[in-house]
């Protein structure tokens, strides 16, 4: 399964095991079955993030560990097979934008979707209102994760 | 470039023995018929060391800077008398440039004068070293494997911080993979070969000899240890090290080379050890850090 951006910053935030104890439990459970998967826009989002406050001279430490982290991830991209994995967001974005009526996918969450889509990985994510969105194209390896 | 023409510009002179010393002469400048190459690609031409066990396409594009030392003192030990004398001269610029990482402000900056500092005598000490080679790569090879296992085992005993040990780990191993790559597949006239001046030239463009950044930051640490610098500026040096090699790592990745800092490590291991980093992340990053990520996170692209 391939899990979004929202689920993983949960998941390394302060006290994620007294707040969101199930969230935790799922993830941990993922990546510990070898089952866990996360997208280089993940990876992307999470590391300009750190780079900035390095550059900002806050939390090189931190920079270290997240590297160190991300490094031990299974992370999947888009470029495989000549791109393919580009020409399936494609598909999606322009299947939203023809549907009844239109869907507007933000870019992040479009390529994170066909990211899981091109690895015939199963999209994980606390985004409800995007899970609702995919079904309604016809995106049926989704998955609502609640936030519990 | 064709793979003829890249092999007769890593041509160098032969070793001259007399009487069982080594001679060491200068690299060759190396003569281009086409047009000026690039800083970056002169550099690797003239100084790195895996690329030039690679297939060609790596060879003219990875710039790396790295130099077969880490631990000074232990590979003076190793060299004959006669060599030494020779190249007296590195011993002095090595010594100020360590004391500086230990001892000033620490910056970019100073990390960047350091690594020119200290470029010219760590690769004319590594050119020495390569000319061991000649007569057993083995036990060239075991030397610098033992050495990157003892300075392991000494920052470990030293920063007793599991964190910085661990970081410490993934730079000494990655140095392991490196140089035991370049060491079984380079010819060691290759890798004595050395373009001082365009290595000089590369280390001003910021994605330029990263390698040479992290080795110099890593015997840094290791030389902070030895002289019982505080435990903070050795950590602070293995991160550096840690960044810009981990930076070296990806643009081999970029080109085809997979090295790795633990080639034996299990999936288990790196399950186990992914968590034991989400764990870390926890008490490094607050949660009003982590709203400020929230509302930096990518939108659209347009």
């Amino acid at each position: 399964m391939l899990v979004d951006t929202n689920i993983i910053s949960e998941f390394l935030r302060p006290n994620v095991t007294q707040r969101l104890p199930k969230t935790e439990r799922f993830v941990r459970d993922a990546l510990e079955a070898d089952e866990l998967r996360i997208s280089f826009v993940t990876h992307f989002e999470l590391l300009r993030w750190q780079l900035k406050q390095n550059l900002q001279r806050k939390g090189r430490r931190t920079l270290v560990t997240l590297r160190q982290f991300l490094d031990r991830c299974p992370i999947l991209g888009l470029d495989g097979a000549g791109g393919a994995g580009w020409t399936r967001a494609a598909e999606l974005w322009a299947s939203a934008r023809t549907h009844e009526p239109s869907i507007v996918i933000d870019d992040a969450d479009l390529l994170i979707v066909a990211t899981a889509a091109f690895h015939d990985e199963q999209f994980v994510t606390f985004d409800t209102k995007l899970v609702a969105n995919l079904e309604a194209i016809g995106f049926v390896r989704v998955v609502s994760l609640p936030r519990q | 470039m064709d793979h003829s023409r890249r092999l007769a510009l890593l041509k160098r002179p032969p070793i001259q023995r007399q009487r069982g010393s080594v001679r060491i002469e200068p690299a060759p400048r190396t003569k281009r018929s086409n047009g000026r190459k690039s800083d970056i690609e002169q550099a690797c031409v003239g100084a790195s060391l895996v690329t030039i066990a690679m297939n060609s396409a790596v060879a003219t594009t990875a710039p790396t800077g790295a130099a077969l030392v880490l631990d000074v003192d232990a590979l003076w030990a190793r060299l004959p008398a006669a060599l030494r004398a020779q190249i007296t001269w590195v011993q002095a610029p090595i010594t100020e440039g360590l004391q500086k990482l230990r001892t000033a402000t620490l910056s970019d900056d100073l990390l960047d004068e350091v690594a020119g500092t200290l470029m010219r005598p760590l690769q004319t000490l590594s050119r020495a070293y390569v000319n061991l080679m000649a007569s057993n790569r083995d036990e060239v090879r075991a030397a610098l494997m033992a050495d990157l296992e003892r300075d392991a085992q000494l920052v470990q005993d030293y920063l007793n911080d599991p964190d910085a040990a661990d970081t410490a780990k993934w730079v000494l191993g990655f140095l392991r993979s490196f140089f035991g790559t370049v060491l079984t597949l380079v010819e060691p006239g290759h890798l004595a070969d050395i373009d001082f001046d365009a290595m000089e030239k590369a280390m001003n463009k910021p994605d330029a000899c990263s390698f040479l950044r992290g080795q110099v930051a890593i015997m840094g640490a290791i030389d902070g240890v030895k002289n019982d610098a505080s435990k903070e500026r050795v950590t602070e040096l293995i991160d550096i090290a840690f960044l810009q090699l981990i930076d070296v790592r990806d643009q081999f990745r970029k080109l085809g080379v997979w090295l790795s800092a633990f080639p034996d490590e299990t999936s288990e291991q790196r399950r186990r050890d992914a968590l034991r980093y989400a764990g870390r992340l926890r008490e490094l990053v607050t949660d009003e850090e982590w709203q400020a990520f929230d509302r930096a996170r990518l939108g659209n692209l347009r």
